[in-house]
């Protein structure tokens, strides 16, 4: 199957460092791995942030569900900076 | 692993093994799984059933990989049991493995599970499995009881092999007889001076 | 009053704190906060995707992902569910909202600090029993906050409003703190010990410590100070101001803290003395471990009273901190022990160490092992600690018990079996002095050699065995079985030495009916303690329920044969140590041992238990041979169940040993037929089986704990051969019951005259196991007849694990 060019943007996405807002406010912040259709989300190398508190939980799986925000580390901007 | 729609291979052997079990049971009916628009049902019955928790991505790494050996038992639409094994290579063994099995509370006692297990080790067995493998809590004595009858016997115990800290025992099948030992011949018998 | 040199300097310890805390993030740390918005421009930007996923995933085809390559549905597996309470360590639950306000500087009453270290106990135990650290330690407040337990604390305290009616702060910076740092002190002694990888990580126990400090620089003996400050105290002014309280029960809540501060201490000590390399303090030990154990009895017998007087403290436990230290794995469902099962645990744990502190007076390598064997049966089973010390003390640094070679204790462990020529095991030395023999003198480098291969290659094997004796009793059958083909290779390479031995020393052969036979000194060592494995591996299966009642017939068939080749075995070695006549010269030559009456005398011991567990067997397998006919044992067939394919699996590890011969199916299906002999008799020679083990095992109930080399397990072993006398003597009432029954039935009598006429001619064979076919039309008319009662065969190993109890029901 061809990827639809969403898709394939998506795909590009992946390995790259980024941020989801779940619906309790917790952040994830982790590297992206997989998705579905549901958009069940796995992240490695995670770290959660509730509010100040910060703590490592590795690999985790945040469900479509709960996810209420989505970013991905922009690279054309994050080049600036590197 | 991307999409399990494929099910035109599905081997007629297998499906005329489905037949063969379930002919007097009429109102409720034995399919192979076919799609994921299966799995939040398979999900939430399982669920409400085993202690261990599991993400979807657990269910996805057994379905994907083994969906011939994934049954589920239907009451018109809706999926009231589910098996969901894998089959490969453990050691010199092709090993196959019960990972999950379920039938709704209303429709117990009728031999759903029997016949779901059933399914899987004549599918298993098509596929020249040497042996069938489970663990199960040993204080689970209708699971005990159903593998039992069906020739399981208990193999091992687990110390504290669950995570509320419960023994499990790991059921075993065998489903092929002796296996020459090439070994045996060549190896000296007699106890020498031991005997 | 403690002063303040003794403890470590507060900063110190508030520094220390502060790093666990910061790690713990039991508060909100600013200082981390704002580092972060001033690196804000170094960390890569964002840019919101929420909307984009939304329409991306909206075109996936159904069941489609979009991964990495590199990361599979495997590696997706182990992935933690956010959001999902069973999995997610983070979550907010209803509970955590309404989580009391914890309190540092409340001025604790009496009760509550009692409250506080019966809680904190039942942590310390039920860390014990397996759980971790987060779970249960680590979840008390005042562990996190001990070293802060100062009287500045509660002088700077604006806050403070208190009254001189209320209690004393020594309560807190006193008897809580030095429970507290006592408790830390004994989890972290108990650490060490558990971090040597003697028992199993995560099954057996659990040593994470999540980076949480246990206050490691801070020494033991200044906690026995501060704990022995607190007592002092107690004694002077706590007492005196409970009773002045004047409540009811204050005379119980002086000795309930009295004897919690006496026991923590007295365990503490115990726990130092035991961690002194090579054994050299277990004497010391052992005075703690008495006084422990007294103060611990007085504890469970004042239970009614004082284990219902402490008073909970809100907040003092947060049990939330296991969530805030585990975030990759799933919480695991906890259920804290209660103050009785606690008590139970540690008195357990301290009985078994202090059977461990009284091996160190070693006796004799037999005498080790059988302390070993009868350790690893106990009900309930000893404890991870003390399985781990136990191991510890047996065998650290290839040093036996803090002292002895691995060399001596195979020696001896070779020698009190088969006692072999005394040039074997001799020293460079002994040889020296010993009187001058050309012949051995030529050979005695040789000699020396090969039996020193002989002892490096057993080492291994033989460690292994002291250690799986101190694993859970899942993991020692295991265990066992994978060993067995190294005591095989073993056996092997030590029939290779004997028979060069035999040449070096010219041993001169017994002449038996069967031809020439030498000594195999140390090969039939190994098979002896090879045999014991094979029947104790299938004895095992019984312990851990690992048969059905349709497999017991096979089994107890094949121990029977396995006992019978290794009632031969000692017999055969028991007539090489008792007929050893060589030639007069010879002997003097060879300094074989004096006339060894302890070899004997163990021999015999050993040959008498052997024969009473076959009979044990035998009668077992042959009562259910004997209810198969009857028609009381019938097992339905399992769909997917064949006879002699769980025979082959059931006994496969012994099918690539080189000896003894392994049997077949055939053999089991021939040898247990018993076509020609009817119920009745199989009947009668199952009660002769039990009654001859009954007779056996009173020998063995007449002997000495020497003779029999039971010198530290004499009450396990009498209580074993008690619970087997038992099993013979419930039998025996049982078979006469079954026999009396069958003799009503009216077609059994019918037949009487026939089957006495058989009955000679058949006993002959079921000695011999030879068989031949009957007409099986009687045997279907008695099935049918005999099943009239409807009763079936029932099995209870009530007296014991290995050995059921058969009645009818």
């Amino acid at each position: 199957m061809t990827d639809t060019p969403k898709i394939k943007q998506l795909r590009s996405y992946l390995n790259l460092r980024t941020r989801i807002t779940a619906s309790d406010n917790r952040v994830f912040n982790g590297i992206f791995m997989c998705i579905d259709k549901y958009k069940n989300i796995i992240l490695s190398q995670t770290e959660e942030f509730r509010g100040a508190e910060k703590r490592f939980v590795g690999l985790v799986m945040i469900p479509g569900k709960h996810i209420i925000k989505a970013e991905v580390e922009d690279l054309e901007l994050s080049d600036e900076y590197t | 692993m991307d999409v399990v729609k494929n099910k035109q291979n599905f081997s007629t052997s297998t499906s005329s093994i489905i037949k063969q079990l379930t002919n007097d049971n009429t109102d409720i009916t034995y399919v192979p799984y076919s799609s994921e628009l299966q799995l939040p049902g398979i999900m939430s019955l399982i669920e409400n059933d085993l202690s261990e928790p599991y993400s979807i991505y657990t269910y996805r790494y057994f379905i994907n990989n083994w969906p011939n050996l994934c049954f589920m038992a239907m009451d018109q639409g809706t999926c009231i049991g589910v098996i969901i094994c894998k089959l490969d290579r453990h050691r010199d063994a092709l090993r196959g493995y019960i990972a999950m099995l379920a039938v709704k509370k209303e429709y117990r006692k009728r031999k759903i599970g029997t016949t779901l297990v059933k399914i899987v080790i004549n599918a298993m067995k098509l596929q020249n499995a040497d042996e069938i493998v489970l663990e199960t809590e040993y204080t689970n004595l209708g699971a005990l009881s159903l593998y039992h009858n069906l020739g399981f016997i208990r193999d091992k115990r687990l110390y504290r092999y669950y995570l509320n800290g419960v023994d499990a025992f790991r059921l075993k099948l065998f489903c092929k007889g002796e296996i020459p030992i090439v070994e045996e011949s060549q190896r000296v018998t007699g106890e020498k001076a031991n005997g | 009053m403690t002063s303040p040199s003794d403890l470590p300097s507060k900063d110190d310890l508030v520094k220390k704190t502060q790093v666990a805390l910061s790690k713990l993030n039991l508060t909100v740390d600013q200082t981390e906060e704002s580092t972060e918005h001033s690196n804000s421009l170094l960390l890569p930007q964002y840019k919101d995707i929420t909307k984009f996923l939304d329409e991306a995933t909206d075109e996936f085809e159904i069941g489609q992902l979009v991964h990495l390559e590199s990361f599979g549905l495997y590696d997706a597996m182990s992935s933690i569910e956010i959001m999902d309470p069973k999995m997610d360590s983070g979550m907010i639950l209803d509970s955590d909202l309404n989580k009391p306000p914890f309190n540092l500087r409340a001025r604790l009453k009496p009760k509550e600090v009692l409250g506080i270290i019966d809680h904190l106990f039942n942590c310390e135990m039920t860390w014990h029993s397996g759980h971790s650290l987060s779970q249960t330690i680590f979840t008390c407040m005042y562990f996190h906050h001990v070293s802060e337990l100062n009287q500045e604390l509660f002088i700077n305290d604006p806050n403070d409003d208190s009254t001189d009616s209320d209690s004393p702060i020594e309560f807190v910076i006193l008897v809580l703190k030095s429970y507290v740092f006592g408790t830390i002190k004994c989890c972290h002694l108990v650490w060490d010990e558990m971090t040597k990888g003697n028992v199993y990580e995560e099954e057996d126990f659990s040593t994470n410590k999540y980076g949480i400090s246990m206050y490691e620089n801070f020494p033991d003996s200044q906690c026995i100070k501060l704990i022995e400050d607190a007592e002092t105290w107690m004694e002077q002014h706590g007492c005196k101001w409970i009773r002045e309280k004047g409540q009811h029960d204050c005379e119980n809540v002086i000795r309930a803290i009295l004897s919690r501060l006496h026991l923590r201490k007295s365990f503490l000590l115990v726990l130092m003395h035991m961690s002194q390399s090579r054994c050299q303090q277990y004497l010391q030990a052992q005075r703690h471990l008495n006084t422990s154990m007294q103060l611990l009895n007085g504890i469970k017998e004042g239970a009614n009273v004082s284990l219902s007087l402490g008073v909970d403290v809100s907040g003092a436990f947060d049990p939330l901190i296991n969530r805030k230290l585990v975030s990759q794995t799933p919480p695991r469902p906890i259920r804290l022990l209660t103050m009785q099962e606690s008590i139970n645990e540690m008195m357990n744990m301290l009985k078994s160490i202090n059977a461990t502190c009284e091996i160190i007076n070693y006796k004799s390598a037999t005498s080790l092992m059988n302390f070993l064997v009868y350790h690893a049966s106990q009900q309930p089973s000893p404890c991870a600690f003390s399985r781990s010390i136990l191991q510890s003390t047996i065998c650290t640094e290839n040093r036996i018990l803090g002292k002895m070679s691995m060399f001596q204790l195979i020696k001896d462990s070779v020698t009190e079996l088969t006692n072999p020529p005394y040039i074997y095991f001799a020293s460079k030395i002994d040889i020296a002095t010993s009187p001058k023999d050309d012949l051995i003198d030529e050979n005695k480098s040789e000699i020396s050699k090969l039996v020193h291969n002989f002892v490096d290659s057993t080492v291994k094997p033989l460690t292994d065995l002291y250690r799986i004796l101190c694993h859970n009793r899942s993991r020692q059958r295991r265990n066992m079985c994978k060993v067995l083909t190294d005591w095989d290779l073993l056996q092997e390479e030590a029939e290779h030495i004997d028979t060069k031995l035999q040449s070096l020393t010219n041993e001169e052969p017994l002449i038996t009916e069967e031809g020439p036979s030498y000594s195999f000194h140390l090969s039939s060592w190994v098979y002896h303690r090879k045999l014991v494995l094979l029947e104790d591996i299938l004895f095992l299966g019984f312990e851990l329920d690992l048969y059905g009642t349709h497999e017991y017939m096979m089994i107890y068939w094949y121990i029977d044969y396995l006992l019978g080749v290794h009632y031969q075995h000692l017999e055969r070695t028991h007539m090489h140590v008792t007929e050893n006549k060589k030639s007069k010269k010879q002997q003097e030559n060879l300094r074989l041992a004096p006339p060894p009456t302890s070899t004997v005398s163990l021999l015999v011991s050993q040959r008498l238990m052997i024969i009473a567990k076959q009979d044990i067997c035998r009668g077992i397998h042959r009562t259910i041979s004997a209810l198969r006919k009857t028609g009381h044992a019938i097992f339905p067939r399992l769909e997917f169940d064949d006879e002699s394919t769980r025979f082959w699996h059931r006994f496969r590890m012994y099918r690539t040993l080189g000896s003894p011969t392994i049997l077949s199916y055939k053999d089991f299906k021939d040898m247990t037929q018993f076509d020609n002999i009817t119920a009745m008799d199989l009947f009668n020679v199952s009660l002769q089986n039990f009654q001859a083990a009954r007779s056996s095992i009173e020998k063995l109930l007449a002997m000495k704990p020497s003779e029999l080399r039971m010198d530290f397990c004499h009450a396990d072993f009498t209580k074993e051969l008690q619970a087997m006398l038992r099993v013979c003597i419930a039998n025996i009432v049982s078979l006469h019951k079954i026999i009396e029954e069958c003799k009503e039935n009216e077609i059994v009598t019918s037949h009487k005259q026939q089957k006495q006429k058989q009955r000679q001619k058949n006993k002959k064979s079921l000695t011999s196991s030879s068989v031949t076919p009957s007409s099986s039309s009687i045997q279907t008319q008695k099935l049918t007849s005999l099943r009239k009662d409807n009763k079936v065969a029932n099995f209870e190993f009530k007296y014991h694990p290995w050995y059921p109890v058969i009645t009818l029901k």
